[in-house]
């Protein structure tokens, strides 16, 4: 048999891991910057630039897609070519690979803060981003199956049938998610509308967590584990079933994100089943993991790395039977909204990404630097300074949960909310907002310290670029033979049926939600009196994605008591059906703003979130003046900017291209409009004393809070403007 | 090497013995019982749920119906309460009720529009003077904190305080904040009242 010589590729596994330092320090620091502002406002800074609405999206994207992201393609790209023995496909789509992921970066570090954002969780960067992320992710899925096309070992390996889910899911996710039409270079609108964007936005957002945090690691804890600990694998057969199971339930879930929102019954069903269905499939990767290192335990007490690794495991096993309870119903009326939720992602990104992240790196550099750890007792204080890191976090979180929701669900003995006002729930949790930094301050002090010991074991070492190695060629294997082959290791010598096979378990379940949901009119009953967006009413909407308001204030309200005596009416499909993209919010860290210009019946709870335009205004201005303790930050130059007026006949022109029945040539007709309704706001705050004039950012996004619950309240609308055709029957479809 | 577990039937054929990548070798030990027991159960909790909510007509688990009967119930309740407590609310006097009066005002955060002292502000009248746009009679003063004008700023407050509570606010406005001289006072609006 011909033995042939050829090269690893340390230097792109060399520079995602210098990505993920760097990426991974910025990360940890705006995640800093996060909790300072929800514990203490004056952290906003007083820019537009650096206020919370901005700065979480910041938070959250560097940590999953930099920070998270880097690290992953370092522990795919060096155990990939090792478990194929074979150099990664093309130094080139590497490299482009590599460069084009920290352009992503850059841009979506800079375009967020600028306001330039989607508003759809985790997906918010824009269309020209989104497109660049394509790019960079087709080439790292080329890559990796132009490796699996030419390597020199027969079968492949459990880890690398992680890593093609990981390719085939996320492509899916993205591309199915970031559909949208384009209005200017960085301003689009999702194709999608009100309850059809929740879903797809949740099936993207909850497999995000699939298929970006959960795959890959374990994926990356099949090959680093069993490596460090020098173990065999535990089970073969689990790691099959535990696999295709998940990889099939998982797409199913993302409903449980939406529970007691407006969205079809049967959708939440589907949302809850298939969670509750995933914990043992889960679990399957922690036992898997754990018992493949009996008989090693009294090495991982003293080793950091796989101290780390087992701590990962166990915060996943916590966090994947957290999750499906947090998607029963009765639990989620709790969790939802709530700092719960806040907890879990932290438990499972702190503990089971970082864990891993924190483990591989420990036993991967000193490896590709030829060289031993810097220091292992460094090592081990990290273990034990982070670990105390996320408990810190998390506790405070869970109580300021269970504190919230208990205070706002309460009632007086004669019948009314005990907390009437939602602010007074906030200050009660504040302190442990406090708390929670001591624990993130202590996550970061750990971070510091791996990176100490990183650079330093660098330094120390010499990192070999193209590491030298041998392996017989391969021969084409031939036909399956039943006696001595399964069918399952058959197919893992046939590296393109099992990619199909991985596509078609990816695919089934988003389809049998999506598609029902897209296409059958019964699923959205639709309500006549609910009225596209005036021009103005739409430019505000635009300022409210932009400065992030969805990340505290959500515009749903739930069919429970506590929350239609609070907040009004409850939330229906119908009304929703002109909102590209949904803004229904995953965390109330203000009050719900659905019913922001509901005037109407006053039994039904209504009106009690209505709030004049002086009141919005000097709210902006200077919100501590009006709630001595509240966390809203001030936005001043709300009253300064100008509204770019050009943009809004093309926004019009995108929204009657999305299906919204604006009459014809109503774009000609927007701007005469918008400086219609601003006017009358105009007036109506000079007759307070306040000079501002029409075109200012704050009077188009009071215009869309009052529009907010407008149509259903039944009250006569007196703006005089009519965007719909002559026969007043345009109604969506 | 010595696991327990090697001894699969599966073994023969499958030659577990065989797999090596880089090094790592598996073993092929079945799934522990337990975790296929519960992967058994969830299957069954998920058919037993959707079955329950949608397997049969006319048994009205979605959420609307859910809803509504979870509303008929407290009404239901709230009316044998309030049935039970009629004329039971304890005799308070005037100093009690300004400082219930006082509570609620801050409770509520009438200070938001009003100003801390009810010197009012840039949304809210001044309560100190003596000058009412809604009228100066207990009676009128419950109607604005109950009803609000919502499209002026005034929440409307009846279904956040109990008819007591709103009386105790009002009194507290008329009897404590009505005379007295704040820092910064808006002028007054409205008529004047005797």
């Amino acid at each position: 048999m011909e033995i042939q010589k050829f090269n690893y590729d340390n230097a792109i596994v060399r520079n995602f891991t210098v990505a993920t330092l760097v990426w991974g320090t910025v990360a940890l620091i705006v995640g800093l910057l996060a909790a300072l502002q929800l514990a203490y406002p004056v952290f906003n800074l007083g820019l537009e630039y650096t206020s919370f609405g901005r700065v979480r999206p910041v938070h959250t994207n560097a940590v999953i897609f930099a920070f998270i992201g880097n690290a992953m393609f370092a522990g795919i790209y060096y155990s990939l070519q090792r478990l194929l023995k074979a150099r990664l496909f093309s130094d080139l789509i590497s490299k482009i690979h590599f460069w084009s992921w920290q352009l992503v970066i850059v841009l979506a570090a800079v375009t967020l803060l600028l306001g330039f954002t989607t508003a759809k969780e985790y997906a918010e960067l824009e269309w020209p981003i989104d497109i660049l992320i394509a790019i960079s992710w087709v080439l790292f899925g080329w890559n990796m199956i132009g490796t699996i096309m030419k390597r020199r070992v027969k079968h492949i390996y459990a880890a690398a049938w992680w890593y093609l889910a990981t390719f085939l899911g996320v492509a899916i996710l993205h591309i199915v998610n970031s559909i949208e039409l384009p209005v200017s270079l960085f301003k689009s609108y999702p194709v999608y509308a009100g309850a059809q964007d929740a879903l797809v936005q949740w099936w993207y957002g909850h497999n995000a967590v699939a298929f970006f945090l959960t795959t890959p690691w374990l994926g990356l804890m099949y090959y680093y584990l069993p490596k460090a600990a020098n173990r065999p694998i535990y089970s073969y057969q689990l790691s099959i079933i535990h696999f295709w199971t998940l990889i099939f339930l998982y797409m199913w879930t993302g409903p449980h994100h939406l529970l007691y929102n407006a969205l079809p019954d049967w959708l939440q069903a589907l949302g809850v089943t298939f969670s509750i269905m995933l914990i043992a499939p889960s679990w399957g990767g922690m036992i898997n993991g754990l018992l493949t290192l009996r008989g090693a335990w009294d090495e991982v007490s003293e080793r950091a790395d796989l101290k780390f690794i087992v701590v990962a495991l166990i915060a996943y096993g916590m966090a994947t039977f957290e999750g499906p309870m947090m998607a029963l119903k009765t639990v989620n009326a709790i969790s939802h909204f709530t700092d719960w939720t806040i907890a879990h992602t932290h438990i499972a990104g702190m503990g089971w990404n970082g864990g891993l992240i924190f483990g591989m790196f420990y036993w991967l550099v000193p490896r590709m630097y030829k060289t031993k750890l810097y220091s292992s007792k460094l090592a081990n204080a990290h273990f034990w300074v982070a670990t105390l890191g996320i408990l810190l976090f998390a506790i405070p979180l869970y109580w300021a949960a269970i504190t919230q929701w208990l205070m706002l669900k309460e009632y007086t003995p004669t019948g009314s909310l005990a907390y009437p006002n939602f602010l007074e729930t906030t200050i009660q949790i504040l302190p442990l907002y406090t708390f929670r930094i001591v624990g993130g301050v202590l996550f970061f002090t750990g971070f510091i310290m791996f990176l100490f010991n990183m650079m330093k074991t660098m330094k120390a070492g010499q990192m070999v670029a193209n590491e030298p190695s041998e392996a017989p060629a391969l021969v084409n294997p031939g036909k399956r033979n039943p006696d001595r082959e399964s069918t399952h290791r058959w197919l893992e010598r046939r590296g393109v049926r099992f990619t199909v096979f991985v596509f078609i378990a990816v695919a089934i379940g988003g389809a049998v939600e999506i598609i029902p949901l897209l296409s059958v009119e019964s699923n959205i009953p639709k309500i006549e009196a609910v009225k596209p967006y005036t021009p103005l009413e739409l430019t505000g909407r635009d300022i409210y994605l932009s400065n992030g308001c969805y990340n505290c204030h959500s515009q749903q309200i739930r069919p429970l008591r506590w929350e239609t005596d609070r907040y009004g009416e409850y939330s229906k499909i119908g009304e929703f059906v002109y909102d590209h993209p949904f803004q229904w919010g995953s965390r109330r860290t203000g009050p719900d703003l659905s019913r922001a210009g509901y005037l109407g019946d006053v039994s039904i709870g209504g009106s009690t979130t209505y709030k004049t335009a002086v009141w919005h205004y000097n709210h902006f201005m200077e919100p501590l003046e009006m709630n001595p303790q509240t966390i809203m930050p001030a936005y001043p130059w709300l009253a300064k900017n100008d509204v770019d007026l050009d943009m809004v006949p093309k926004k019009i022109k995108a929204m009657q291209t999305l299906g919204v029945p604006y009459r014809e040539g109503y774009a000609y007709e927007a701007i005469e409009d918008y400086m219609k309704q601003a006017n009358k706001i105009v007036d109506d705050l000079k007759a307070s004393g306040i000079e501002i004039e029409p075109n200012k950012e704050m009077i188009a996004l009071i215009a869309y809070l009052h529009k907010l619950g407008k149509d259903i309240s039944g009250v006569e609308d007196d703006s005089g403007i009519d965007v719909l055709p002559a026969d007043g029957q345009g109604v969506n479809n | 090497m010595s696991q327990d577990n090697n001894k699969d039937p599966k073994e023969n054929h499958d030659d577990i013995e065989s797999h090596e990548y880089d090094g790592i070798r598996e073993q092929n030990n079945p799934a522990p019982l337990w975790i296929t027991l519960l992967f058994l159960v969830t299957i069954g909790f998920s058919l037993f749920y959707l079955i329950h909510y949608f397997g049969y007509p006319g048994n009205e688990r979605d959420q609307a119906n859910e809803y509504a009967k979870s509303v008929a119930e407290w009404d239901t309740k709230m009316a044998e309460i309030n049935a039970a407590n009629q004329g039971e609310m304890p005799a308070l006097t005037v100093a009690q009720m300004v400082e219930e009066g006082k509570a609620l005002y801050e409770k509520n955060a009438c200070m938001a529009c009003h100003g801390t002292g009810g010197e009012g502000n840039s949304i809210g009248p001044n309560l100190t003077d003596n000058f009412w746009i809604n009228g100066c009679s207990i009676e009128n003063v419950m109607d604005v904190i109950s009803n609000g004008r919502p499209t002026k700023g005034m929440t409307p407050y009846k279904n956040m305080m109990q008819e007591e509570e709103i009386k105790y606010l009002a009194i507290y406005i008329l009897n404590s904040l009505v005379g007295s001289t704040p820092a910064n006072p808006k002028d007054p609006q409205g008529e004047a009242c005797d």
